[in-house]
């Protein structure tokens, strides 16, 4: 049994194109990793929809819901047939333990989310908008 | 000898107050943990320091840049005499593979930053016109 199979085995599901994994404003306390497959995320605009991304194998999301417990910013579709891990919090530890990339993975992402936020700040500070 | 101690002999060093840890756009050299003592980070915004936090014994520091490979984003300096780890970015991830809590400790940290940050973004949006992000929240 290969690690992948392995850490199927503990958190995977296999879910169906058009499943609804998390939508928009709900609560939730899973975050997902894409084993195989593809999903999009999509996000409420006015009365539509924008897709915000697509996302397929090694990537994951929902993690803030597992972390702090914060509702759903976003929806997310099952693109094509897909193998994905759902972790909760009583199983996160468990699969850091198991799978120290994926945690280091998390924090290279998370990171670089936080950095991009801080840019987006500073320059903002800097260069205030024209009145 | 205690865990402290031990981690102390490992990696500690004293720095006296105005010690500047490290400074934006300098490469990582690691990342600290307090053991004792008070450092501040903060970031020049044209003539000003904008302090972003004040920082205490068990607080870390400095883990993105080593995280992400880049330059320093902030400054840090030394409020009062302390006792800090310095962990090199190479020590740091065979710490990150060996012991989970870790990892897990600074995931919880950078969530509850990226919530700020979220949180700032979202009001600045409220009060003017400011660019919306492509990163889902």
């Amino acid at each position: 049994m290969t690690r992948e199979d392995q850490l199927f085995w503990k958190f995977g599901k296999n879910f169906a194109k058009g499943t609804i994994l998390c939508r928009e404003g709900d609560a939730g306390q899973e975050m997902f990793i894409i084993q195989k497959g593809k999903v999009q995320v999509r996000k409420k605009v006015g009365k539509g929809e924008k897709v915000l991304s697509e996302l397929s194998d090694g990537e994951f999301i929902g993690e803030m819901a597992l972390l702090l417990g914060m509702d759903r910013s976003a929806t997310v579709e099952v693109l094509e047939d897909s193998k994905i891990l759902v972790v909760g919090p009583d199983t996160f530890e468990n699969l850091l333990k198991n799978s120290p990339e994926i945690a280091l993975k998390m924090l290279k992402k998370m990171a670089q989310r936080l950095r991009t936020l801080d840019d987006r700040l500073e320059t903002h500070l800097v260069e205030p908008p024209p009145k | 000898m205690r865990e402290r101690t031990l981690l102390f002999k490992k990696f500690g060093q004293i720095f006296p107050p105005g010690t500047l840890l490290f400074e934006e756009g300098q490469d990582c050299s690691g990342m600290y943990i307090i053991q004792k003592g008070c450092v501040r980070l903060y970031k020049k915004v044209g003539p000003q320091e904008i302090t972003i936090d004040i920082l205490k014994e068990g607080d870390f520091f400095g883990e993105m840049a080593c995280l992400l490979g880049q330059c320093r984003s902030i400054n840090a300096v030394v409020e009062e005499e302390s006792q800090v780890l310095v962990v090199e970015p190479e020590v740091l991830e065979k710490l990150f593979r060996e012991k989970t809590g870790l990892g897990i400790k600074i995931l919880g940290n950078l969530a509850t930053r990226l919530r700020r940050a979220y949180d700032i973004i979202g009001r600045l949006a409220e009060e003017r016109d400011f660019p919306p992000g492509k990163e889902p929240l």
